[in-house]
């Protein structure tokens, strides 16, 4: 059964590569951003059918689209860790833990924020599971290939599998108040993790036994289990929603002692107080420039969050969690040069290579090199200016954002019998869900 | 205690002698006819080969197209019916409905469940082994008009959430004695449809319990199989819905996934080929962006009946300027508009069969659909096709029906005219050589005020407000001489009424505004209401949102 699973895929894929739309292009005489080898000035940069072929100075190439890139910043695209776009569910809140479900089955390509994404320079988006649940759904690394219809065309084929897990406030108040269920305190959430990953050791081993012929009947088969099971196989990278500092040492504890290694913490707001523990252990760090107080655990936090635990040496990165700020990260890296003096590489790193290392994507994207896939974005000014403006978002070497030709009228899919709204920005701020000080009135 | 009961028995006397004189009264109608073979002579008869015979003849007996030709003898005891210029079809058959089926009973007590992510089947929505009987009403209305919009079979699915249970096909007859079905539990039905406030209540949660029930019923087959061939092997334990399920999973019989628009379709696609089950796809909207995909999987599609709303062309005010950015609006709506409605044509130009479904639309506005479906170009054998051979072969009973050929279930309609002809009327139609007569006559055109109907009751509301599915009751009160009173309520605030101000009623029609609290503030809204008996449709327009389509029919009327 599992081979034909493995067929399928096999044959998904190669058609899914075959019809790409992997594209030539040439970037004429810009300053190179290149993240991992330096900058390189009055450079071009070569992208063939799809990837990058090469980067250096003067590259004749012959019917070939061309971009002048002159007085231009030329860096990787831009990717965003933590995001609920172009998906129709975010949150399946029903149950603490739903490791069966899969944001990757519900993806909207006609999402207009893709769009809106890539005018802002970003080229793959991580989308995420909510918060609502302890363990929630695994969610999908997508390539803003905005103009798909076909949702398998927006997935990053190959990204690793990953995960949502979530710590705090959020669990307790959907199950525990809402339902009157566990986890109702922070224990409780602990303990649910123990529970989930305990039943799935005894469900891995049964089917151990049942396809290495040991036993002769196929065990009662459970999707959540084999979710849990490839997370302790090491298959599937955990993405854990948290802010407090004892809550991430409790995960990092339960991880080691069921030897779980692949982790990034989302938010991390508290990050700064257990940096060097992070460090050794290894878990990653995504976090906001200088977003909190939106709820009693985020009170405690720093804009230096980012600066301290890249000082730490924790891999980390800053993320939007939002389709508004999803637009203008490279403002949010820039904010660690103000709260913190990290340099422009390792400020631009917070959005390029170390979303990509969290994602496990980094042998791919992330940085311009010779043989990664051809994701850049172009600004008037150095990305970390205030001043900047981005001008061109190509993926895979297809022009997926060019302001020049930025139509009025973006959406996909249009409703022929609803009648045309005024413009709202209805959901520009979609952090809502997490404001608790939503509609109280504070005395300034 | 007697003196409690004797209200009540009376009561029920009282109705039964009601019940007992209704039920004098149809049997009254419903005689019997004298005899069960039909002869219905110079006819013109549509052939899907040969196109239109002309001056045929066709003799039904008991229930069968015995003999179709030119020279036939007219039986002693045949019924005649003159065909004069008239024109014969194959009837239709509908390959997906809810046809006969009970309205959903609304469920005022929200049902409690302990632990929300462990519901029982039943309450998730999980019930594949659902039959259609307990809920097919063989008297309802809806029979006798699918026969009079020309339909003799119809697929007929079971309501409900995501696997509502399996399908029959049933004969539309109005012969209430007789078995209604012409093949029972042929098919298993599915939809992207969550439950609601237990698992599981999002698309994903749909999608991981589909591939759970899939994956787990695969595996029990297994286990059935080592049963089955050794001993020492503990016995597997089946649920009812993987029981039910497994027809599903073996391949002898087809899931039939309602899929509306292009995600869904995509979805249930994506589904297919990781589990491997015999798609078909249903009610289909919104299919040509997937036209190779579907072509290249060979999947079979059934297009839905439901179209756009014919766009109305903007009175143009020619002292205001349109802005740009809105003429470009609506430039592109029209393209969608045309997307939509060449649906059909983008099958017919790739060579793609299809059939047609009529479960999002009612009975009386089926032909309306297919008149604009032949207008964007598709031909009218295309159509034809489409509502019966193609439904007949994906169904399974192509031997049976689908074609007007000796042998075949004697299910035809007979038209005053070429069925597209726009003066044409259905006159008869055959299920299974049980014959319906409607009136061709032509109506008078209602007055339009002064007989507009009482609307006083409970009716529902539906609508779809910017991807959030709103729902609840308007309460109406008073008649139209005095005016009326309306109280609107929410499903999400059941017991909380807002009263309706600016009542209007007038030609069928009623308009109300209301305001609700929104956490931008407060937000004024408009229902307009058009009443066709105990429906009715409209919009429901919202501040500055727009407007949008809502629904709705009377569960309650005064006592």
């Amino acid at each position: 059964m599992k081979n034909r699973y493995k067929i399928y895929f096999v044959i998904l894929c190669f058609f899914g590569w075959v019809s790409l739309p992997a594209q030539d292009l040439l970037i004429k005489n810009g300053t190179v951003l290149t993240i991992t080898d330096g900058i390189k000035e009055n450079t071009d940069v070569l992208i063939k059918d799809g990837k990058i072929s090469k980067i250096k100075k003067n590259i004749k190439a012959k019917d070939i689209k061309t971009i002048d890139a002159t007085g231009l910043f030329v860096m990787p695209g831009i990717i965003d860790a933590h995001s609920h776009m172009a998906i129709d569910a975010v949150n399946e809140a029903t149950n603490p833990v739903t490791a069966e479900v899969f944001v990757g089955d519900a993806i909207n390509p006609f999402d207009v924020s893709i769009y809106r994404a890539l005018a802002g320079g970003v080229t793959i988006s991580h989308a995420m599971h909510g918060s609502a649940n302890v363990i929630g759904g695994e969610c999908e690394t997508i390539k803003h290939r905005y103009g798909e219809s076909d949702p398998e065309k927006l997935r990053m084929d190959g990204a690793p599998r990953t995960i949502k897990f979530a710590l705090g406030e959020n669990p307790m108040r959907v199950h525990g108040e809402g339902k009157r269920i566990a986890p109702a305190t922070r224990m409780g959430i602990e303990q649910e993790f123990r529970r989930s990953f305990a039943e799935a050791k005894i469900y891995n081993e049964a089917w151990a036994n049942y396809k290495s012929g040991k036993t002769n009947i196929p065990p009662e088969y459970n999707l959540r289990n084999e979710t849990l099971a490839e997370i302790l196989n090491g298959n599937i990278i955990i993405h854990c929603h948290s802010y407090r500092a004892d809550e991430i040492v409790m995960l990092m504890n339960v991880l080691k002692d069921f030897g779980v290694e692949k982790i990034c913490f989302q938010h991390v707001n508290e990050g700064f107080k257990v940096a060097p523990e992070l460090a050794e252990f290894g878990a990653h760090a995504s976090v906001f420039s200088d977003w909190w107080g939106y709820k009693f655990e985020v009170y405690y936090s720093t804009a230096y969050n980012a600066a301290i635990l890249t000082e730490n040496g924790v891999v980390t990165s800053i993320n939007s969690d939002s389709r508004e700020l999803i637009r203008h990260l490279y403002h949010e890296a820039a904010k660690t040069q103000r709260y913190g003096d990290l340099s422009d590489n390792e400020a631009l790193k917070l959005i390029t290579l170390n979303p990509a290392i969290q994602l496990g994507i980094e042998d791919r994207v992330g940085s311009l090199e010779k043989g990664k896939d051809g994701d850049v974005a172009i600004f008037s000014k150095h990305p970390l200016s205030i001043y900047t403006i981005p001008m061109y978002t190509i993926v895979d070497g297809k022009l997926e954002f060019d302001r020049e030709s930025d139509a009025a009228d973006q959406r996909l899919d249009v409703n022929p019998n609803e009648s045309i709204p005024a413009f709202i920005e209805w959901q520009a701020h979609d952090h809502e869900h997490d404001g608790c000080m939503y509609g109280v009135k504070c005395k300034h | 205690m007697f003196t409690m009961q004797l209200p009540k028995l009376l009561g029920i006397f009282i109705c039964f002698l009601c019940v007992s004189n209704i039920y004098a009264q149809v049997d009254y109608d419903e005689v019997k006819p004298v005899s069960n073979t039909y002869f219905i002579d110079s006819i013109n008869v549509y052939s899907h080969d040969q196109g239109v015979m002309e001056n045929m003849q066709i003799l039904i007996k008991n229930g069968i197209i015995q003999d179709l030709g030119s020279s036939i003898i007219k039986p002693y005891d045949a019924i005649q019916i003159k065909g004069d210029s008239m024109f014969a079809y194959p009837a239709f058959i509908d390959a997906l409905s809810h046809t006969g089926l009970k309205k959903e009973e609304e469920k005022k007590e929200k049902i409690k469940v302990r632990f929300p992510g462990k519901p029982g089947d039943l309450i998730a929505g999980v019930t594949p082994y659902k039959s259609i009987d307990s809920d097919f009403n063989k008297g309802d209305k809806s029979l006798e008009n699918y026969r009079k919009a020309g339909y003799a079979v119809s697929h007929v699915v079971p309501k409900g959430k995501m696997l509502p249970g399996k399908g029959s096909l049933v004969l539309l007859k109005s012969d209430k004695e007789g078995n209604p079905y012409l093949k029972k539990d042929i098919s298993t039905f599915a939809q992207f449809e969550p439950a609601s406030g237990v698992f599981p209540s999002t698309v994903i949660g749909v999608i991981s319990r589909f591939k759970e029930l899939h994956r787990s019923t695969d595996y029990k087959l297994k286990h059935r199989e080592a049963f089955d061939n050794a001993t020492g092997v503990q016995r597997p334990q089946f649920s009812k819905a993987e029981e039910a399920f497994s027809s599903v999973v073996n391949g002898s019989e087809n899931l039939y996934f309602k899929a509306n628009n292009h995600k869904d379709i995509s979805r249930a696609i994506k589904l297919k080929d990781e589990l491997g089950f015999n798609l078909i796809l249903a009610d289909v909207q919104q299919a040509w962006l997937a036209n190779e995909k579907i072509k290249a999987g060979n999947i079979p599609v059934i297009l839905s009946l439901k179209l756009p709303e014919e766009m109305k062309e903007e009175k143009v005010d020619s002292t205001k300027e349109i802005s740009a950015e809105k003429e470009g609006l609506q430039a592109r709506q029209k393209k969608s508009y045309t997307d939509y409605m060449n649906q059909a044509l983008s099958f017919e130009k790739a060579n793609m069969p299809f059939s047609f479904s009529s479960i999002s639309v009612k009975a009386n506005d089926i032909k309306k659909s297919l008149k604009r479906i032949v207008d964007t170009g598709v031909k009218e054998s295309t159509v034809f096709s489409a509502l019966t051979e193609n439904p007949a072969k994906l169904l399974g009973i192509d031997n049976l029906t689908g074609s007007l050929e000796r042998g075949k279930l004697a299910n035809l309609i007979i038209c005053t005219k070429s069925f597209f002809d726009e003066a044409s009327k259905i006159k008869y139609c055959f299920v299974e050589g049980e014959k319906s007569e409607f009136d061709t006559s032509e109506k008078k055109k209602k007055k339009s005020s002064g007989e507009s109907q009482e609307i006083a009751g409970t009716w529902t509301f539906e609508s779809n407000i910017m991807g959030m599915n709103q729902a609840g009751n308007i309460i109406i009160s008073g008649n139209k001489e005095d005016g009326y009173k309306v109280k609107v309520e929410s499903n999400e605030d059941p017991g909380e009424f807002e009263d309706g101000k600016d009542i209007n009623y007038d030609a069928n029609e009623l308009s109300f505004s209301m305001t609700v609290e929104s956490e931008g503030g407060n937000l004024p809204i408009t229902f307009t209401m058009s009443f066709d008996g105990e429906d009715y449709t409209g919009k429901l327009s919202v501040g500055d949102f727009g407007s949008f389509p809502v629904e709705g029919s009377r569960t309650k009327k005064p006592e």
